[in-house]
Order: C-alpha cells, then structure tokens, then sequence
C-alpha cells in the first residue's frame, strides 16, 4: 500500500474554471457591448467590426478576419438586412421583435442562437462565427459563418495498406464524422460531444454505436472524458494520456489510427472512437495486447495469407524483444547453447572487438535508435542520406575498425526490421524500449534474467485493463472464441460473432457487419 | 515507515542484484573450447593407482578463418594442452593454467581413450565418472577406443578440416551412415552399459600412418568394464550385423565368377531364445537384410530371378560366415555376451533370467554353453538403373 503511495497523483488545486469576464452579461447599449468586446480581446487588428444603421436603428457585425466566410456574411446576412431599409414598416418595430424578426426572417444561415452572455458570445466568435449586434437590445445573434482552411482528405501516411481504402482522417471534426457516417448507415451510431481544454474549448466527440457497445465502457469514458483538466488538448495524444488506466504503464491501453474503416470496424465490435478536432488520429478502445498484431489488411485478404501475417508479426514482436537480449545471454553467458560450428565463427569474430556483448548491443542499439530518430525528423529528400550514413559509413566502417563484431549487425538489423513489421507505430515504440530492459537483464544474469524479466512483463500485462477489459484478453482471461481472430484469423464468413472479452450488448455480428479489426 | 525510507530500501534491493550480477559472465573470445579430449595411462603406481594424462584439444576459433578473410591464414586452428595426474577433475584445472582461456568442455565432442587404459581392469569406469556427472559434459560426446597412444590422434593433419577432433567425429559420423562401421557410442549410453553388468563394445580408431582408420571394435567385459579383446575387419562388420538392427554397408560376393557388390539398405535382426534348462539354452537369430546391387561384373542380365536367387544365396551364406566367425569367438574364446543374449532372457524369460543372471558371462558362463543359431535371409530389391552395361566381355 505504501508503496502505491509514491507513485499517486498529486491530488488537483481548485482552480475555478472560467474568469470573471466570461460570465457577464451583455448589455443594452451596443457601444458597451462592441468596447467589451474590443477590451478583452484586447483589440487585435483581425477583429472586424463593421457599423451600420437599419433605419434609425444602429446596428453592428463582428466577426474575425480569416475564421469567418466573408462572402457568407456578405450575400446572407447584410444582402438581406437591407430590405428593412426599403421597409418602413419594419424599422419602426420595436427593437426586441425587430430582432427576432430578423432572427427568424431576414438572415438566410443554416444555423443561428439568440444569445444573451459574453461567454457565449466569445466563444462562437473565436470558432469562426460572427456577431450581429443591435442597438438597444441585451441579446445578440450568432451566425456560424465558419469557414477554416482545410487540408482534403489524403491517404493515411502513417498506415498505408496495398489493399483497402485509401482515405484517410483530416484535422476537420466535422468531416472525420461524416467519414465515420458513410462507413456506418446505422441510427444507432451517436455521437456524444465533449468540450476539452479551459481555454483551447476545443470539440471532442465520443462515437460509438449503442446496442453493442456495453453501457459501463460508455459511462466510464464520459467519466474520465469530465474529469480531464487541462489548457488545451493539442492531439489525441493529450486525451489518450488523460484517459488511460495506466499512464505509467509502457503500453498504450488506447489505440489509434488515421483510418475510417479501422474506427468503423472498432465501433461495430463494440468500442468506441473518440474524434478530438484538429488531429487526424482518432482514438479507439477498449484495446487488447491482441489488436496490437492486428492489421485492417489481415481482413482485406484471403484468411491463410491473414492468418500467417498475424504470426509473422507475434515472431516479429519476439524478435524485436528478445534478440539482442538473446544474443548477449549466449555470448557471455551460455556458449554451450550455440551450435558448436556457430560458435567458433562468433568466437573469431569477436576476437579484438574491445567490448563486452553487452556493451556492443547497446552501442549498436542507441545508433539504430538515432538513425531512425533522425530519418524521421528530417525532410524526405534529407532522409535518403541518413540510410547511406547509417547502413553503409556506421554498420560498415564499425565492423572493419573492429569495434563491434559482424554478427551484432545482423543483429542489429534484424531488430530493427523486425521492429517495423508492427501495424501499430506507439507499440513498436514500447518493444523497443522494453528491448533494453531485456538485454540489462541478460547482461546481468543471462538467460535467468530474461526469463524473469519476462516474467515481470507478463504480471505487468495481465495486471493492466483498458476501460475494464483487461489488456491480456482474451488470452489471459481466457475467452476460448475470440481465439478465432487473434493468432489464426479465421474466414470471414465464420467471424460471425462480436468479440466476447467486450461484452458486447447484441454479440452476434450479424450477416454481413462481420468485418472486425 | 516513512515513504522516503520505503524507496531507499526498494534501492538497496536492486543494489544486491548489480552485486550478484555477471557472476558466471564469461566472453565467448574467452573460452577455451574443448572439441576433444584424449587419455592415456602413464604409469601404473605401486598403491594400485594410476598415472593419467589428460591432453584436450582447444579451438583456435581465428585459424579457423571467417568466409570474409578466406579460410584462416597459415595458422593453426586448434592447440593441445596435456597435463598429468590422478584425478582427472585437478588435471582439468591444472590445464586451465597452462592457457590464456577459460577451459570450456560444453562443445566437447569425442573423447579418446588409450587401450592402455582400458584394459586396466575398473580403471575405465572410474574415469569416466567426471565425463558423466560434471555439469560441462554433454551426454552426446562420442566416445572411442584407440590403439595405441591416444593423444596421438588429436595431432593428425587431415586435408579438409582445421581441427582433427571435428574430423574424428564427423568420420564416424558418416563411416556409420555410409560405410557400415559401428554406431558410434554416446557418453550417455555409455552410462546405461555401466550400471548395468551388460557386456558392450565401444568403436575403435587405429592410427595407420598419417591417417586414422574408424574400423574396429573393442570389447569389454560388463563385470569389470575392461577391454578384452579389439575385433578387426570382417569380425567387426559380424559384429554390426549381430548387435545393430540397422546398418549400412555392402557385401562383395562372387557369382558364377563374377563379382557382384550388394549395397545394404536395411538389415532387421531379431533374437529368440529359449530356455530349456541352465545347461540347454538354445538362441536363434534371424537377420534380414535388404540391399540393391551396386556393381557388378560380366555381363549376364540381372533381371533374370534365378540370378538374383543366386545373389541373395551367396549373400546370405558371405553373412553367415561372418557372424558365425564373430559369435564364435565373443562366446567361445571370449566369453562375453555383446550380443545381448542375456538382454532377451531379462525380457522374455525373467523367472529363468533370476537363476542364471548370477552365472551367465561369469561363474560358471552358461552363455558360452548356449546354443546360438544365426539364420541370415537376404532379399535383393533393385537391381540399379540398368539391366546390362555391356553384351560382350572377356569371359
């Protein structure tokens, strides 16, 4: 218990959610009103406040400059008010009814509030809608005129497949639902929309199809989606970590992806999907340590060809595992266990290498670890430079100085390779971290302390849960029928029921939504 | 307790794991890998115990050469080491200091032991108990007899291997699949023959100038694990067909005048013995061997059936002859029981095993009073890829 202690979260100071400013009230007096408004923004030279009469009445629209479709606000809004111009009848009504009037007659926008708070007010602005102020009224119209600049949508670069959909997520909420909507026609598909971050006020949405999805993992995400506190959510990074079980655990309990069908065929095994605006990865959970080996392609393709890509990726994760580690504990430990012909070769060639195996592994390791750091940060011109410096200079030149042996390479190589056959990029990520905790263990007691790392890993794993499903599902709490989509991925048309480890609400996967990823 | 003493505690703990850490980390460039080990006998003191030498041959893993650099420079792939004295764990030790390595026997492979050594009547139990019980050993190691100095094997220069242990042992590896010499034997059934009282055999090298000869079988006498006598040439390929229930090899007999070779592809031998009285027990055992010819002279059709009767006859009478040889002299010269007659009454016949198990190769011997009857049935499959190679020739 005490030593639960240390690790405990700090508990949370009371800071009270919104300031003074934002709760006020609007006034009657548009003058107030606009100098309220200039104030706290503290008048930047992109706010546009645009002044007009309607008659006698003096009248105002607000907008920002670049968040808000001019050509919008021209032809639907000010188009439209000037009737009440030609219209006496109109400018002598009073000025609470002429606003309604123009509320509900005049302005042609899809989507308009009548609204009486600053904080109302602020917000829609800064999200791209515009204001029309009226003289003498204590309430205000918000018109959305939103118009951002967006990227189109593109093929996920992040998890190309050869076969399967080449669309991807974009940074647009809006379009990431709809998406999600073309992939499932189903009523039943809702979206539950969330606001994160005290000042970003960004718009989250939780996606998830009821009647399959079990009630507990629903009312569990809104729980902790309520209880995020934060400034500003900049990915699903920040909500990922917000909401998992474990945040000190190395693997990622939450699952993303850039790809519609992958969320569509998370949402119909009865999971849900959390859309956070302004990132293309969307978060999908509950996860398993078994969707890590999972690819949308495994489906694509005919079962055998699935089946031994699932098991080319468990052989892959043990590679990137265990190899180095595996390779130090024969070396400096266990000689005898090498065929005797192989062993002789290492012995040769590691004849005048300066360093202990252990040393040589992690040398070789971390220069990998940098070739791909770099690789990736740079430009993709840039990037081909740095495969010739490390493959050919470093791998090369490090085995002719004799400073690290030719078989540590192929070694090296074969973990890096392996490393990249992983579907899931932040799992790849976490086997090569725990990659070096194996091979301190095996540097320290051999075999033995890799078993008993290993070990350690699995009461880790069996320990973790992801919203209430454990991690280690279904292999640990045994669920003998989802063993049909796990290592073996059976034909499709026999994947005829929901996985049962979610406790799916309706578990058979109907006739033909019976795609799972 | 207090939080901060609870971490400090948690720290020391992990602290006695850096402690205990790499104890048994040894480089693998540090290792002495012994492929081979040979003993001899020095001398045979006045209190009845004995002077050995243990010699044992180390890879020299750069003169093996990396398929880089070609195969190795001029120099040599493998060192010798010899040290003497009683025990032959201390011996071991002795060499660790005689060498820069750590000596390292896991990749032992063969092990030669001098008929000097072996003839000494225990001795070879004895010594074979460090090659059995330490935790190095493998219960793979092959083990063979040599005639003469052992040590001397471990210095020959075959052409295609660097290190002559390695070729030692893939020769009887591929003389036992090819040429029919005798299964090599493991230290592992070594220590079966051991406990038991059984009588065995063991292959044997002999050293022919400048190359080693893997034919040859020496015999031992369970009771004492001495050696008693080496069978040579066709004894020792009697000796195969007696003991083995598969063999390879080939029997050259002469037909009409002309040679025919066999090449044998399966031989099944079985024993049946049965117990009349202590005095009267009589042993039949069949052989059954199948082969195809190999080559053959002259220029008769080979497809006819009288012919290949003819072959399978005079096969069976070549084996005959050479089991009946070798049968008589392990029963009625050396009075030991390699065959593993004794075996089959233990199985077959346990009430009557119990009252002559006190007596069978030692005592009063009733194995060498035993009728054995070999019966050797031969049948010829193929005939090879041509019926006539030529229609006309000298004879």
């Amino acid at each position: 218990m005490a030593a639960r202690s240390i690790f405990k979260r700090k508990s949370k100071k009371g800071i009270s959610a919104n300031d003074e400013n934002f709760s006020r009230y609007l006034d009657a007096n548009i003058d107030d009103n606009l100098e309220s408004i200039k104030e706290m923004l503290d008048s930047p030279n992109d706010l546009v406040m645009r002044r007009f009469h309607l008659g006698e009445h003096k009248c105002a629209i607000v907008y920002i400059d670049g968040l808000s479709d001019k050509a919008t606000i021209e032809e639907n809004v000010l188009k439209n008010l000037e009737i009440i111009e030609r219209n006496k009848k109109l400018t002598s009504t009073d000025k609470p009814n002429l606003l309604a009037i123009i509320h509900e007659e005049l302005i042609s926008l899809t989507s308009i509030q009548n609204v009486n708070t600053m904080d109302e007010l602020m917000l829609s602005l800064l999200s791209g809608g515009s204001v029309f102020v009226l003289d003498g009224v204590d309430r205000v119209l918000l018109l959305d005129t939103k118009m951002w600049e967006n990227r189109s949508i593109e093929e996920p670069v992040s998890e190309s497949l050869i076969r399967g959909p080449r669309e991807g997520f974009v940074e647009n909420l809006r379009t990431n639902m709809v998406l999600l909507r073309r992939q499932i026609r189903d009523p039943n598909l809702h979206f539950k929309t969330h606001e994160i971050g005290r000042r970003s006020k960004k718009k989250l949405v939780v996606a998830y199809i009821s009647g399959i999805i079990h009630p507990d993992i629903l009312k569990e995400v809104n729980r902790r989606l309520e209880a995020i506190d934060t400034d500003d959510a900049l990915e699903s990074g920040f909500i990922e970590q917000w909401i998992e079980d474990s945040f000190l655990s190395p693997f990622p309990q939450v699952d993303n992806t850039e790809r519609p069908d992958k969320a569509a065929a998370g949402l119909t095994q009865g999971k849900f999907v959390i859309i956070l605006d302004g990132t293309p990865f969307v978060l999908i959970a509950p996860t398993t340590i078994g969707n890590t080996f999972q690819s949308p392609e495994d489906y694509y393709e005919r079962w055998l060809i699935g089946t031994l890509l699932r098991c080319l990726r468990y052989l892959a994760a043990f590679i990137t595992m265990f190899l180095p580690a595996l390779y130090i504990a024969l070396v400096s430990f266990h000689q005898g266990m090498i065929p005797s012909q192989l062993a002789f070769s290492i012995a040769a060639t590691r004849e005048g290498v300066p360093f202990p195996a252990f040393v040589e592994a992690v040398l070789m390791g971390v220069t990998m670890e940098l070739l791909r750091e770099a690789g990736a940060r740079l430009p993709k011109t840039i990037g081909q430079t740095i495969g010739i410096v490390g493959g050919l200079v470093i791998g090369e030149a490090a085995v002719s100085a004799g400073v690290v042996s030719p078989i540590m390479v192929i070694v090296v190589a074969l973990t890096a390779v392996a490393s990249f056959t992983l579907p899931l990029y932040s799992v790849a990520i976490s086997f090569r971290l725990i990659r070096f905790t194996f091979m301190l263990a095996a540097a320290f007691l051999g075999l033995y302390g890799i078993v008993l790392t290993y070990i350690m890993i699995n009461i880790h794993i069996v320990n973790l849960k992801s919203f209430g499903v454990p991690y280690s599902a279904p292999f640990a709490p045994t669920f003998f029928r989802d063993w049909d989509d796990l290592i073996l991925r059976v034909p499709i048309p026999m994947l005829t029921k929901r996985p049962e480890y979610l406790q799916p609400t309706d578990s058979k996967a109907g006739d033909k939504e019976g795609k799972r990823v | 307790m207090s939080k901060k003493k609870l971490v400090f505690l948690l720290y020391y703990c992990l602290l006695t794991l850096v402690l205990a850490g790499c104890w048994d980390r040894v480089e693998i460039e540090n290792r002495g890998f012994a492929v081979g080990s040979a003993i001899d006998l020095v001398e045979k003191k006045a209190d009845g115990s004995y002077e050995l030498m243990l010699t044992s041959q180390f890879v020299v893993p750069s003169g093996l050469g990396s398929p880089v650099q070609g195969r190795g420079g001029g120099q040599k792939a493998y060192l010798n080491i010899s040290a003497t004295g009683e025990s032959l764990f201390q011996v071991n030790r002795e060499m660790a200091t005689l060498t820069s390595q750590v000596p390292f026997y896991q990749h032992l492979k063969i092990l030669i032991v001098s008929e000097d050594v072996v003839k000494e009547p225990n001795l070879f139990g004895n010594i074979m108990d460090l090659f059995i019980r330490d935790h190095e050993m493998r219960r793979g190691i092959r083990i063979v007899i040599a005639e003469g100095e052992a040590r001397k094997i471990l210095d020959i220069k075959p052409d295609n291997e660097k290190v002559p242990a390695l070729y030692l042992d893939s020769l009887m590896e591929n003389n036992y699949k090819n040429a029919g010499s005798l299964k090599p034997v493991h230290i592992g059934e070594l220590q079966e023959l051991l406990l038991s009282e059984r009588s065995y055999s063991i292959p044997e090298v002999h050293f022919a100038d400048k190359f080693i000869q893997y034919k040859g079988a020496a015999v031992f006498y369970g009771v004492t694990n001495e050696m008693v006598d080496s069978l040579m040439d066709e004894e020792a390929k009697g000796l195969a067909f007696l003991t083995e229930t598969s063999t390879d090899g080939s029997i050259k007999v002469n037909v009409n005048g002309e040679m025919v070779t066999v090449e044998l592809k399966s031989v099944d031998r079985g024993i049946q013995v049965t117990p009349k009285d202590k005095t009267d027990i009589d042993v039949a055992i069949d052989i059954h061997v199948n082969g195809n010819v190999a080559e053959r002279f002259g220029k008769a059709s080979v497809r006819m059936d009288s012919y290949i009767k003819k072959v399978e006859k005079d096969v069976e009478d070549k084996i005959e002859k050479m089991t009946t040889q070798t049968k008589d002299k392990l029963q009625k010269e050396l009075k030991v029981d390699v065959i593993g007659v004794g075996d089959k009454l233990y199985q077959k016949h346990y009430t009557f095993w119990n009252t002559v198990k006190d007596d069978w190769d030692k005592g009063e011997n009733y194995y060498s009073q035993s009728k054995i009857n070999i019966n050797v049935t031969a049948k010829v499959q193929m005939v090879g890829s041509s019926d006539k190679v030529k229609t006309t020739g000298d004879d």
